[in-house]
């Protein structure tokens, strides 16, 4: 059987159309920015430190894009501590996004990054994490750590040598 | 012809500048949503509309039922859909839909304009010729990382997403050069990642060997005029061919009599069994 070009097209077009019409009258058809992040369980078994942390979110999956508010969320670490950590005033801490820090640290080497509010909810909270860069934090942050946390002697040497003053 | 020729070119351009104008439309109402404006539109992520992104999960999906990061369920249906199609059509997802090939073809329009008759005939074809088998070793690799990682790794290397995303400062740098890198070479070689490098382009050339309607020329009307040659973007020898089923068509539609050829009714697209194949 013979097919011209546009009928080729056509067809394809509309089937694809019904297809998506179909899977999305199914519920199949999700495209909305799914915001809330994996959690550890569904990692590795060998990324879990105690059983306790089965179910929490993993840090690692902290993207630029989450307010304070959204970590506040997601890995219930205190607004109030969220924000005196990277000096974000209180009253607009809750909509302040990760990836904004560049606006108030802005180091040339962008030591301060998401990777740093991942290090930071993941020591806080005693989740597990893996340290792929070298990640700095800013000293009111290195202090709460010290007295909220439960830090182990090596997260206290690191802090040593990754913590960055700030200007107030 | 010329009435013809234009009717399936015109289609093919209106289509490709749609779906182009649609993705950085996409991209662009995700940036400005993120950054705070308000737009009464969905924010969709451009991976939700990639199909690439359901083959990378699917091993994720078959495993835990889940997605990774980053991945969304439509990804999976599109995926579907774009197989399905190639199993009658061949790759038309490459030769109407895709952004990035349109873009490489946009780039090859000045090359084609520098290099003239030379374009696209400038790599040795023995080099050419193992080089076309890279994208299937891309796509082993990036399904293989994405099944240990369970993330989204080729999002570091995508030039498609690089493409719509340069502006945001999310693009990783790694997706930004190879973007650099394709973009220049489009103005040698016509389509240089999807003939090298595409991970989809490599899956869905596949059905090539097996799709329900594939190109065919009829030898009985072939003036052997090599215009079907000259025309296609791939380097295809449709002039010795009885049917295609080269891996690499994208399905484009150059070649077809009342586009290239002169014939009527000599190269077409038809589901009849042929001799010989390209
Ligand atoms: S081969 Fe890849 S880049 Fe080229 S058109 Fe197909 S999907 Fe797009
Ligand atoms: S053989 Fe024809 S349809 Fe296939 S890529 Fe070449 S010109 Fe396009």
């Amino acid at each position: 059987m013979k097919i011209r070009p546009q009928t080729a097209i056509v067809l394809s077009i509309l089937f694809v159309l019904a297809g998506i019409l179909g899977s999305w009258a199914l519920g199949w058809w999700q495209t909305q920015t799914d915001r809330t992040p994996q959690r550890l369980e569904s990692q590795r078994l060998e990324d879990m430190t105690s059983p306790s942390q089965a179910g929490a979110y993993d840090p690692d999956d902290i993207r630029g894009s989450y307010t304070f508010e959204d970590i506040n969320r997601f890995y219930e670490v205190p607004l109030a501590d969220l924000a005196a950590a990277f000096t974000v005033d209180t009253d607009r801490a809750a909509g302040f996004k990760v990836k904004d820090f560049e606006t108030i640290f802005p180091d040339p080497d962008g030591e301060i990054g998401t990777s740093s509010m991942k290090l930071f909810v993941a020591w806080y909270k005693g989740l597990p994490y893996e340290l792929k860069e070298e990640s700095f934090l800013p000293a009111p942050a290195a202090a709460i750590l010290r007295e909220k946390a439960e830090i182990t002697l090596e997260q206290e040497e690191y802090l040593n040598t990754h913590t960055l003053e700030t200007q107030e | 012809m010329n009435t013809k020729r234009s009717r399936v070119q015109t289609l093919r351009a209106v289509v490709q500048w749609v779906m182009f104008i649609l993705v950085a439309a996409i991209a662009l109402v995700k940036y400005l949503k993120e950054s705070g404006v308000v737009i009464p539109l969905p924010e969709i992520s451009l991976h939700a509309v990639c199909p690439f992104g359901g083959v990378v999960t699917v091993y994720e999906f078959l495993t835990t039922g889940g997605l990774i990061q980053k991945l969304h369920s439509s990804a999976l249906v599109l995926m579907a859909l774009g197989l399905v199609v190639a199993f009658f059509f061949g790759p038309i997802f490459c030769g109407y839909f895709c952004p990035l090939g349109t873009w490489q073809e946009w780039i090859g329009k000045l090359g084609k304009r520098i290099f003239k008759r030379k374009y696209n005939r400038l790599l040795p074809s023995f080099i050419d010729k193992y080089l076309r088998y890279l994208r299937y070793i891309v796509l082993v690799l990036v399904v293989y990382q994405t099944a240990v990682t369970a993330k989204l790794v080729f999002a570091d290397v995508d030039p498609y997403y690089a493409l719509f995303n340069f502006y945001t400062g999310e693009v990783a740098l790694s997706a930004l050069l190879i973007l650099a890198a394709v973009t220049v070479l489009s103005l040698f070689v016509e389509r240089p990642w999807c003939k090298y490098f595409c991970p989809y382009g490599a899956l869905l050339g596949l059905f090539n060997l097996i799709r329900v309607f594939p190109v065919r020329r009829r030898e009985e009307t072939c003036i052997n005029c090599k215009k079907c040659d000259v025309a296609c973007p791939m380097n295809i020898k449709v002039s010795t061919a009885k049917a295609v089923r080269d891996h690499q068509c994208i399905s484009c539609h150059e070649c077809l009599s009342g586009v290239a050829c002169p014939v009527e009714d000599t190269v077409i697209i038809s589901s009849a069994k042929g001799g010989r194949q390209a």
